[in-house]
């Protein structure tokens, strides 16, 4: 019973992150692509925004995105439907987690810089040619890096799901929220089980990053590449 | 307008305020063959013309006018990928992330129309790669290259595009001396394309010398374009270490003495041989500290070269001690650098007939 509760939750949990980190690489290399051609205060104001949740309690987020679905609810509209559900979790987690994806993103396109670009277009490649032959392929460690902090944070975030998702089994009941459960229970050995898992995934992830990407690509530690895109800011 | 049905040109009209002290202005009719060096002090905005003509600046009060086709004016701006061109920077002119041959493939793939795998195979194509000599390199990506052999890929790529104007900016400069001297006839051979024009930026005057077949000078933030090099060249009254660079044709070769006979005007001046065919041009650079004169023509003396010569007029140098003499030879203008105690004992004044014994002259092209 419990190990299928696991299961169940462990599926919802990667499902949950999966989608919210393609959704977010594509959504932060827009971003990312327009937030840098914005005049440099309204650039600013822009990243401030996308970057409160860094900061904020994520209790907040979560009780601002509820606030939100129960406006909507009286306004009559589809966004009511968020509230409690897995697309609501969808939604919560992604502004959660952008920071930590919009940041490699934008350091490993800002590291390849002009001069590439410039040489692609005498060789006659048009600017979304370029895109997709230039900045993605030498951003290609700043992607990966990007996609793994958002896949490491999703399956981490707890309070946005408590707030906005409750703890639905198979809906809203993910792998953070089972194991506050099982410790209210006091289920000590599913809880050490599923800490254990956690506590794995969390560190191969991370080492996967460091390993493979070099750790320039990643928010934290700004290496050499970086550091000179990241003066110029 | 000029007349752009017969000989083609480049036409560049440019009145660019780059920034508070410092504007890029000229106005240039460039023939569109062969290759025009643009040549000066640094810092007159000769690579920002470069990227103006590439379209990497996007600048109002721009015209540039190829052949007929206009890449930019007030109401037209073709984007660089769409301009027929080919650039070449001092370094990083290969995309990191592909091999040598990738990075020639990623730009014939978008500017030629019938691009395939096959214009590998072909003769012409071998024979370009062969005279590049980058066979070797083909394969290798740019980390894996060294510095001239990155430029020859960049140059190689340049010449297989056939593009209408090429832009070099200091292709050498990051090369030392021996690798310059590699690549020298290397961008000699990109003159054989047809209907191109070849910008060449340097401050190298040996480069110039070697290369240029026009020049865009740059004096005091001010482009002239001058169709004559040597004259371009001839150094001012005041300039220190003055060299003197002459046109000259290969008369004849004079093979047991290792010499050879170059035709200047009416007279002759022998030289070293090289590997230069009878009747074609080359340039000679001729310092003043090299010219010696003398009133009455010497009868017995190792120097070779002994020409008849009017004083045109007298400089007396910054030193005090030194006397820069302007020669008229057959026509032609050179300097001669003597001592100022020399002057007085010869009492040279100008108009003087007298003989300069040329001790050495080197063929630089």
């Amino acid at each position: 019973m419990i190990s299928a509760q696991l299961t169940e939750s462990l599926l919802l949990t990667i499902k949950l992150a999966g989608l919210v980190t393609i959704s977010l690489v594509f959504l932060c290399t827009l971003l990312s692509l327009i937030v840098e051609k914005l005049p440099s205060v309204i650039g600013s104001i822009v990243k401030s925004i996308l970057f409160l949740p860094l900061v904020l309690p994520p209790t907040v987020l979560g009780f601002y995105l509820l606030v939100f679905f129960s406006v909507a609810l009286n306004a009559n509209t589809d966004w009511t439907e968020f509230a409690f559900t897995f697309e609501g979790l969808v939604i919560g987690s992604v502004i959660y987690s952008l920071p930590f994806v919009y940041q490699p993103i934008q350091n490993a396109i800002n590291a390849v810089g002009q001069a590439p670009n410039d040489l692609a277009a005498t060789m006659g490649a048009g600017p979304i040619d370029r895109f997709f032959t230039v900045t993605l392929p030498l951003a290609k460690d700043g992607f990966i890096a990007a996609s793994i902090l958002g896949f490491a944070h999703t399956i981490g975030e707890f309070g946005v799901v408590l707030m906005i998702g409750g703890n639905i089994p198979g809906e809203t009941q993910v792998l953070s929220v089972l194991l506050y459960e099982y410790v209210e229970m006091g289920d000590y050995e599913s809880a050490h089980k599923l800490s254990a898992i956690l506590l794995t995934v969390s560190f191969l992830l991370l080492f996967a990053m460091y390993r493979f990407t070099g750790s320039g690509s990643s928010m934290f530690a700004l290496g050499p590449k970086l550091s000179r895109a990241g003066q110029k800011q | 307008m000029a007349s752009s049905d017969q000989d083609p040109i480049l036409q560049l009209n440019i009145d660019h305020r780059v920034s508070e002290q410092f504007a890029l202005s000229l106005s240039a009719d460039i023939p569109m063959s062969g290759l025009c060096a643009i040549y000066g002090e640094s810092g007159a905005g000769k690579t920002t013309l470069l990227r103006c003509v590439a379209g990497l600046l996007q600048a109002p009060n721009v015209h540039v006018n190829v052949a007929g086709e206009v890449w930019q004016s007030e109401r037209v701006f073709i984007p660089v990928h769409k301009r027929s061109l080919a650039y070449v920077m001092q370094e990083d002119n290969l995309l990191p992330h592909l091999t040598a041959q990738e990075n020639i493939n990623y730009a014939l793939r978008r500017r030629l129309k019938h691009f395939s795998k096959s214009f590998w195979l072909q003769d012409s194509t071998k024979k370009v790669i062969a005279m590049m000599g980058i066979e070797h390199c083909l394969k290798r990506f740019p980390e894996q290259l060294s510095g001239g052999e990155k430029q020859r890929v960049a140059l190689t790529r340049a010449l297989l595009l056939k593009p209408r104007v090429m832009l070099l900016d200091e292709p050498l400069s990051a090369l030392d001396d021996a690798r310059k001297e590699e690549i020298l006839p290397y961008i000699e051979r990109l003159k054989s394309l047809d209907d191109c024009c070849i910008l060449y930026v340097t401050h190298s005057k040996r480069e110039l010398v070697r290369l240029a077949d026009r020049v865009l000078m740059v004096t005091q933030e001010r482009f002239a374009l001058r169709e004559n090099v040597s004259e371009a060249l001839f150094p001012s009254e005041n300039a220190q270490a003055k060299e003197v660079v002459l046109e000259a044709s290969v008369r004849a070769k004079l093979d047991e003495w290792g010499l050879q006979e170059l035709a200047l005007g009416g007279l002759s001046l022998r030289v070293k041989n090289n590997d230069v065919p009878v009747g074609s041009t080359v340039r000679l650079c001729i310092a003043a500290k090299d010219v010696s004169l003398t009133l009455t023509k010497p009868e017995h003396s190792s120097i070779l070269n002994l020409l008849p010569a009017k004083i045109i007029s007298l400089q007396a140098m910054n030193d005090n001690f030194s006397v820069d003499v302007l020669l008229d030879i057959s026509g032609r203008r050179l300097w001669a650098s003597i001592s100022r105690f020399s002057a007085e004992e010869m009492n040279l004044s100008v108009g003087v007939d007298l003989w300069a014994q040329i001790k050495a002259a080197a063929i630089v092209a």
